[in-house]
């Protein structure tokens, strides 16, 4: 490890990490296809290259640097901010640094910590908070939404937070240590399992299908619903999501299933299947 | 007028949660309370924002897809259901069809507009310029923001009359085909989030969770804390019967353990 430790060694602040943890929360602004997040990312370190770079070809480099291709879930960006400015920081002091690792990292780790958020911001806990306000949301009350926000956004804002501090002060080899053990799969599964569980409740409470087939068998009034709904309640909302998961497992184009939904609403209405 | 300026504003907030840190404001299980608030009628605006939320629930940018645009459906969708002083199946026969179109401006901007602007970003780094490079980051984000903004004012403002209109002209089988497709279309958001996180190891517990709710009645809350637990005991199992390790996880694990 060379660690040039002389006087004018530079040192990031805490304002310039204050300044990032702002920066990066406008991380999806200003997407497009060819590099997606790439302006937000070089955006955020600006505080970071001027105080750390004094030559102007050393600045030049690392804002084409953070204008590459870059896309992240934006909940885990502050962590991969917090490493790259301390991967920055050890360039600006080591003239033996090899600033290729630092866009490696970034390719490396925007992946699997995409896929952690995902399943964990907007599989799970966007789906908690918005199962927990369901009920106020139906009743028409305004604290439904608020209570949404909040259960949403205090976690949201809580790892933002924990993700700069953690991700500068160990820099590259606490990610790189944790993502080769098991514990990244053992969350991801057990957040899957929490996710899952409340998808399906969900399913059971908020899909409305119904079928007001009924008719008389010598004199008997039957009513397939109230069937159904003795033997296995639900059945037809659950019957449903299958069906449609299979056609997203098909790669059937989303206005495809939504205008096979609209038909299939109309039709069946009409014929007295469904209402 | 003014509604319509407040409308276009929601839209632009909407669009604008991705500069604040996608905090979920441009969900329409938000915005719908916003456009309540906005044309006087709150519970509505409530309930309305609830049905798109469920509908658009599985609909999330995810990698380089692009969904229909929720946040101008929602909002135009909550606006005319409002005004025209029908319910949920007005708001998702505007919505659905404004989302649509709207995703096609979206993908003007994400395919044309930003990455020739990012052109520029790129001559302002070569010239040692980071106001350059805040400039167009800025200036990018936020047109796309206002151009939505400007669309949902003029839509509200210009588009009153023929939405009265057509509402009028809607046949009731239609109306009553829709009600059901309302019914529906939430499914349709849940299957896309199963397909997100399901794995066959897993996927039994989306199955507990629907039969305790539909046979046992246990409301969501309750769900999080039985999942959580279960997760505690699932691990627990893992502690306390040595042979299970093997069965979930393979030999290979066991190794290097021990």
């Amino acid at each position: 490890m060379m660690m040039t430790m002389n006087s004018d060694g530079k040192r990031l602040t805490k304002k310039e990490l204050t300044s990032g943890f702002w920066r990066t929360f406008s991380t999806s602004h200003a997407w497009h296809f060819e590099r997606q997040q790439h302006m937000a990312f070089a955006w955020s370190m600006i505080p970071v290259i001027k105080k750390l770079y004094d030559k102007k070809e050393d600045r030049v480099a690392a804002y084409e640097r953070h204008l590459e291709f870059y896309n992240c879930q934006t909940t885990m960006q502050p962590l991969i901010f917090g490493i790259t400015a301390a991967m920055e920081e050890e360039n600006a002091n080591n003239p033996e640094f090899d600033t290729s690792s630092i866009s490696a990292m970034k390719v490396a780790l925007m992946g699997p910590l995409a896929g952690i958020g995902d399943s964990l911001i907007a599989g799970t806990l966007r789906i908690i908070a918005t199962g927990i306000a369901a009920g106020l949301c139906l009743s028409g009350s305004l604290v439904g939404p608020l209570l949404f926000l909040l259960l949403y956004n205090t976690p949201n804002i809580v790892l933002r937070y924990f993700g700069i501090k953690y991700g500068y002060r160990f820099g590259n080899t606490l990610i790189t240590k944790i993502a080769g053990t098991d514990v990244m799969h053992k969350l991801t599964t057990a957040l899957g399992i929490v996710g899952l569980m409340v998808i399906g409740a969900m399913v059971a409470t908020t899909v409305s299908v119904t079928t007001p087939i009924a008719f008389d068998i010598s004199g008997t009034a039957f009513s397939l619903q109230e069937t159904l709904d003795s033997i296995f309640p639900r059945l037809l909302p659950l019957g449903t999501v299958g069906l449609l998961y299979w056609m997203n497992r098909k790669h059937v184009n989303v206005l495809l299933q939504i205008l096979i939904i609209m038909a299939a609403g109309i039709v069946l209405g009409a014929l007295g299947i469904l209402g | 007028m003014l509604q319509a300026l407040l409308i276009g504003l929601i839209v632009f907030m909407g669009k604008a949660d991705y500069f604040i840190g996608t905090a979920m404001v441009g969900r329409p299980l938000v915005l719908g309370p916003l456009v309540g608030i906005v044309l006087g009628d709150i519970p509505m605006g409530v309930k309305i924002g609830f049905e798109l939320e469920l509908i658009f629930m599985g609909m999330q940018a995810i990698g380089a897809s692009i969904p229909p645009d929720m946040i101008m459906g929602s909002a135009l969708g909550t606006a005319f259901a409002i005004t025209t002083g029908n319910g949920v199946e007005t708001a998702i026969t505007i919505a659905m069809p404004a989302a649509i179109l709207s995703a096609f401006v979206v993908n003007l901007f994400y395919g044309v507009i930003t990455p020739l602007m990012a052109r520029s970003a790129d001559k302002y780094a070569a010239a040692d310029n980071d106001k350059g490079i805040s400039l167009i980051f800025l200036s990018n984000g936020f047109l796309f923001d206002l151009t939505f903004g400007v669309i949902a004012f003029a839509a509200f403002l210009f588009g009153g009359d023929a939405v009265s209109a057509l509402v009028a002209a809607i046949p009731s089988w239609l109306t009553v085909g829709i009600s059901i497709a309302a019914g529906i279309l939430p499914a349709l958001g849940f299957a896309q989030l199963i397909s997100m996180i399901i794995s066959k190891n897993i996927a039994v517990f989306f199955f507990f969770g629907f039969l305790l709710s539909a046979y046992l009645g246990i409301s969501i809350v309750g769900i999080v804390c039985f999942s959580i637990v279960l997760v505690g005991i699932l691990l627990m199992a893992h502690e306390f019967i040595p042979s299970a390790k093997v069965t979930v996880e393979g030999g290979n694990d066991d190794d290097n353990e021990f």
